[in-house]
């Protein structure tokens, strides 16, 4: 299959406004609330903090990339999805009727952010929410690479997930909120060679592969969307070879897969300045 | 986009109205629902579509992941697992994938994790929002009892989940990334969505009547349906399209006139390069909402015409939610297999704004293509276009 190249990216977390400031390690405590332009007012006001982040994310990679939000494909990854809405829910339940808020309970599916999106951007095309544990940025590059050797000219991976409710996690798993966002198109043609990322999904079996630097606190490293972080860092450090995209090595026995990336660079060649790094998604390994 | 032809070479389906092809063929050739009183404590009147049965507990290297979804999984794919693992040996375990919808996952579990919270006691010692919770933790269970090892998602999208997977797996199959997929659906009933949608005021007291005058709102179902798409010409029935768009309106109401839903139908049928005419009988998304059916119908009657036969199953099953598409997606293999399409339960007085065919008896016909409809929350739209060659 062709390989894709990324042109566009996008980050928010707690204190980390953006793509750039992560990788940078700019961190700004004031940074509590997700700008999230793209939803109109009253629609930011009632989304979650899991949907803001996505869609400040998916803001910024879009615009990054030049692509029009009303036409590009999106598909949306997380892998608990509503987890603050659902506690919500959890708790009228518990109440004395039991009732629940019609607008919460149609904000607690798992394609919310993909939902309001659409509707905040008229988008009318292809748009769809999955979950694959820690494998969710993966799955949404496989479904992206799906996509694209469709015709689709161009798609948005947004990966969020936030915090998990406190009390149905031990405290040494809780994580923070995290959203990241990457536009992905088919290389073209003509394109060197150079940094090409290729994505291998190893299941089973650890990686002997050089790790990605985790130097990032566990409450960030044990969201299930980490691995973009990694990926954010893979590519503006221009990494050449082969490395592991597993920001837990101390939970293997939560997952029982590892995610690896390679970049491969030609001798000489140079990357096309408009990408901001190029990748392929190729067959996972026999386990 | 040329069409890779992909052959649906095994199947398995359980709902209320039964375990299985055989009884579920039966109670649609006779009409006959699957609804009943609800076994969940509600505050309010309604029916349910529930499966009676007490799957089996999964095997001891499972064990973590045990929720009542998880052994329901494993009971649709022990119908399967003959066919799964003669794909895996013959594609290579890596080469198959492994794509499931569902909108509820493990939540049961944790309604009874929260209440015994609530009620002052410590979480239960049990439950594990990693291992039952999380939407991938049937993947887990699915890739433990196969030995599927290629790509694989989750697709939550509530109520088109399940019919979105066969686009997944069509894409990467069509890419050369993988040669087969094992694809479904899986929910089970649980207190949030029949609040939920009782809150919307979208659940109906009684047995659901889709495209009736008299139609009052939908009910709630549980069931699931695996199905392994394998490359090639390897069985008669066959995945020919997908079609997938968003209504980009409202969170929870379709558009008026079924503008996505138009759509959906439209692209499935283009990428199989078949006409209008080739469709034998809808499988409505039919969920007995008034908005529902009544942009349902304008959208299949401005594509298809007003003589095609039109059935919606929720009455028999009541609403799978992100099953729905997967097992509805098996009903229609069954009745074009069988040669019938099931009457539409509850329909008198048909509202004449629904200007669709819905029979009022089981008509015997021989079929050639359906297409399988399911709209989400979201505005989110698939139509699945199997056909019998």
């Amino acid at each position: 299959m062709r390989p894709m190249v990324i042109t566009g990216v996008g980050a928010w977390s707690p204190g980390v406004a953006s793509a750039a400031a992560w990788v940078e390690r700019r961190l700004d405590p004031a940074q509590s609330r997700p700008a999230a332009p793209l939803l109109p007012s009253r629609e930011r006001r009632r989304a979650s903090l899991l949907t803001r982040a996505a869609a400040s994310a998916f803001g910024e990679a879009v615009t990054q990339s030049g692509e029009d939000a009303a036409t590009i494909a999106t598909v949306f990854g997380s892998a608990y999805g509503e987890g603050s809405t659902l506690a919500l829910l959890l708790d009228q339940l518990s109440s004395d009727d039991g009732a629940l808020s019609p607008m919460r309970f149609a904000g607690s599916v798992h394609n919310t952010a993909s939902g309001m999106l659409s509707i905040a951007c008229d988008a009318r095309g292809f748009t769809t929410s999955i979950a694959a544990g820690e494998l969710t940025l993966i799955a949404c590059l496989q479904e992206a690479a799906g996509l694209l050797a469709d015709g689709h000219d161009a798609v948005a991976v947004v990966v969020a997930d936030c915090a998990a409710p406190a009390s149905l996690i031990a405290d040494a798993e809780r994580f923070d909120t995290l959203a990241a966002a990457f536009v992905l198109r088919a290389r073209p043609a003509n394109s060197p060679d150079s940094s090409v990322l290729s994505c291998i999904v190893d299941l089973g079996q650890p990686s002997a592969l050089p790790r990605a630097a985790t130097d990032f606190p566990a409450q960030l490293r044990f969201n299930p969307c980490a691995a973009a972080l990694l990926l954010l860092d893979a590519i503006a450090a221009g990494v050449t070879g082969s490395i592991a995209l597993d920001a837990t090595p101390e939970r293997v026995d939560r997952q029982p897969c590892w995610l690896t990336i390679a970049t491969a660079s030609a001798p000489g060649g140079q990357a096309d300045p408009s990408t901001v790094g190029q990748l392929e998604a190729t067959e996972p390994e026999a386990a | 986009m040329s069409v890779a032809e992909l052959s649906i070479t095994a199947y398995e389906v359980c709902t209320a109205l039964g375990l299985g092809r055989g009884p579920t063929l039966a109670a649609l050739s006779d009409g006959r629902s699957g609804l009943g009183i609800p076994a969940l404590s509600l505050p309010f009147e309604t029916v349910t579509g529930r499966v009676a049965h007490p799957f089996a507990a999964l095997p001891a290297s499972l064990q973590a992941h045990e929720t009542r979804l998880a052994r329901l999984t494993a009971w649709l794919v022990a119908g399967v697992a003959d066919a799964v693992a003669a794909a895996t040996q013959r594609w290579g375990a890596n080469r198959v994938g492994l794509f499931i919808g569902t909108s509820t996952a493990g939540i049961a579990e944790t309604e009874a994790a929260w209440a015994t919270l609530a009620a002052g006691q410590p979480r239960p010692a049990g439950y594990s929002y990693h291992h039952q919770h999380a939407y991938h933790s049937v993947l887990t269970v699915v890739r433990g009892l196969t030995g599927i090892t290629g790509p694989g998602h989750v697709t939550s999208t509530a109520c088109s989940s399940s019919g979105k997977v066969f686009a997944s797996a069509s894409r990467l199959i069509r890419a050369g990334i993988i040669d087969a997929a094992l694809v479904g659906g899986v929910d089970v009933l649980c207190q949030t969505t029949l609040r939920g949608f009782f809150s919307l005021g979208a659940l109906s007291a009684a047995a659901c009547r889709p495209f009736s005058a008299e139609r009052d709102g939908i009910n709630i179902g549980e069931g699931g349906a695996l199905l392994l798409l394998e490359r090639g010409e390897g069985a008669a029935l066959r995945l020919r399209g997908v079609g997938e768009s968003s209504d980009a309106f409202h969170m929870s109401a379709p558009h008026p006139y079924g503008r996505g839903a138009h759509a959906a139908m439209a692209q499935a049928l283009a990428q199989a390069q078949v006409e209008a005419s080739a469709v034998s009988h809808v499988n409505a998304h039919g969920t007995g909402t008034k908005l529902n059916d009544a942009m349902e119908a304008i959208a299949i009657a401005a594509l298809l015409g007003g003589d095609v036969p039109v059935v919606s199953t929720k009455p028999y099953t009541g609403h799978l939610l992100g099953a729905a598409g997967a097992v509805e997606a098996v009903l229609s293999a069954i009745c074009l297999e069988a040669g019938l399409v099931p009457a539409g339960l509850g329909l008198a007085p048909q509202d004449l704004a629904c200007a669709v065919n819905v029979p009022s008896v089981t008509l015997h016909r021989p079929l050639g293509a359906v297409l399988s409809n399911s709209f989400a929350f979201g505005g989110n739209n698939v139509s699945v276009l199997l056909q019998v060659v």
